[in-house]
């Protein structure tokens, strides 16, 4: 073997190693994901909580919500989608304590997604078991100080499952809501939680 | 045509490493910021070495120093992650004595690194007659504490 060849042999060896550093430090390689169970469980642990049992995952495509519980706090936990294939942590991450002589627990939540899309959440969990359906009056335009006629109030309901979290969200890009009150009824339908959220 | 390949490689890697190599060669002198190191030389602050590292989980906190001035008590520490993700929560670590007084938070500020972070919190300045100080860190059900004592190199 000739000194250029040697010379040759090194230079590609150079090479390869500093590629292979560089996607190795890449944030592809370092930080995201392929999967949003995997990015969900790296923000988690990243964030010192959990690992959270996973109730229940809402796909809303370029953004996935996980409801979940850890110990005594519950949380609705963001991952996004990072350039079509790519999952990375999201907001929301670390729990609301659920306090236990209350019926109901909640929190709320904004983050933009893109520019188009305002992911708002409103999300809870229910302690009293006569609570079967919460409902989350909103009216759409609204300031927090104004008076809202009872006509231009819309009310979503979230059918409560065996996990007994709810979630509320929206596009405040699309639907400008703002939230009014929370109500928890029972299997007959009758009103046995009230909260106003003004 | 090899020759041209294998070299437009290792320039383009370099270039791409740049943050990187200036990140370890500031991260070799990591200095103390020129105010405290100014309050320090003109004797109007304590500097106290700790030294001291904690693992916790994934991160390594490394304690450097404490400085201790008439209005303010500084804790300045590094960590280092070994996992990308979120920062470590720093502004959860809270310093108390053994009289039982807590001393909040007042502010803080910390500088991202390739290896992690380089944080300085500013707490309310210590009672007179503090012989050792605990840093407490409670976060969601995670816990750890770790004494300094201050009668060290520096203690007048």
């Amino acid at each position: 073997m000739n000194r250029e060849k040697i010379k040759v042999i090194i230079e590609w060896t150079i090479a390869f190693l500093l590629i292979f550093i560089v996607i190795k430090d890449s944030p592809y390689f370092s930080y995201y994901e392929l999967s949003p169970e995997a990015a969900f469980e790296r923000s988690e642990r990243t964030y010192h909580y959990g690992p959270s049992e996973v109730l229940e995952k809402v796909d809303l495509d370029d953004v996935q919500i996980f409801l979940s519980k850890y110990k005594n706090w519950f949380s609705a936990t963001l991952v996004n989608k990072h350039a079509g294939i790519f999952w990375g942590p999201g907001s929301g991450v670390g729990g609301m304590e659920i306090k236990d002589d209350q019926d109901i627990t909640h929190s709320l939540g904004g983050t933009t997604i893109n520019e188009d899309y305002m992911l708002k959440r409103y999300y809870g969990i229910v302690t009293n078991p006569e609570i079967n359906k919460v409902e989350l009056d909103v009216a759409e335009g609204y300031g927090w100080d104004e008076q809202v006629p009872a006509e231009d109030i819309v009310t979503l309901a979230y059918q409560l499952k065996d996990h007994r979290m709810f979630l509320f969200h929206w596009n405040e890009a699309e639907d400008n809501y703002l939230s009014i009150a929370l109500r928890g009824l029972n299997s007959d339908g009758e009103v046995i939680y009230e909260e106003d959220l003004r | 045509m090899g020759i041209w390949i294998r070299r437009l490689i290792i320039i383009g890697c370099v270039i791409a490493l740049i943050p990187n190599i200036i990140s370890f060669f500031s991260g070799l002198t990591n200095e103390l910021p020129e105010n405290i190191k100014g309050k320090v030389n003109n004797e109007d602050a304590v500097l106290i070495d700790l030294d001291r590292k904690v693992n916790f989980e994934n991160d390594e906190i490394l304690f450097k120093y404490l400085v201790l001035a008439p209005d303010e008590t500084s804790l300045i520490f590094e960590v280092h992650s070994n996992e990308n993700g979120w920062s470590f929560p720093g502004s959860a670590l809270e310093l108390k004595d053994k009289q039982g007084n807590t001393y909040r938070i007042t502010s803080g500020s910390s500088s991202g690194h390739t290896w992690g972070q380089y944080t300085i919190n500013n707490y309310e300045p210590l009672e007179a007659g503090v012989e050792t100080i605990v840093v407490d860190f409670e976060w969601f059900d995670r816990m750890f504490q770790t004494e300094f004592s201050l009668d060290q190199g520096g203690m007048q």
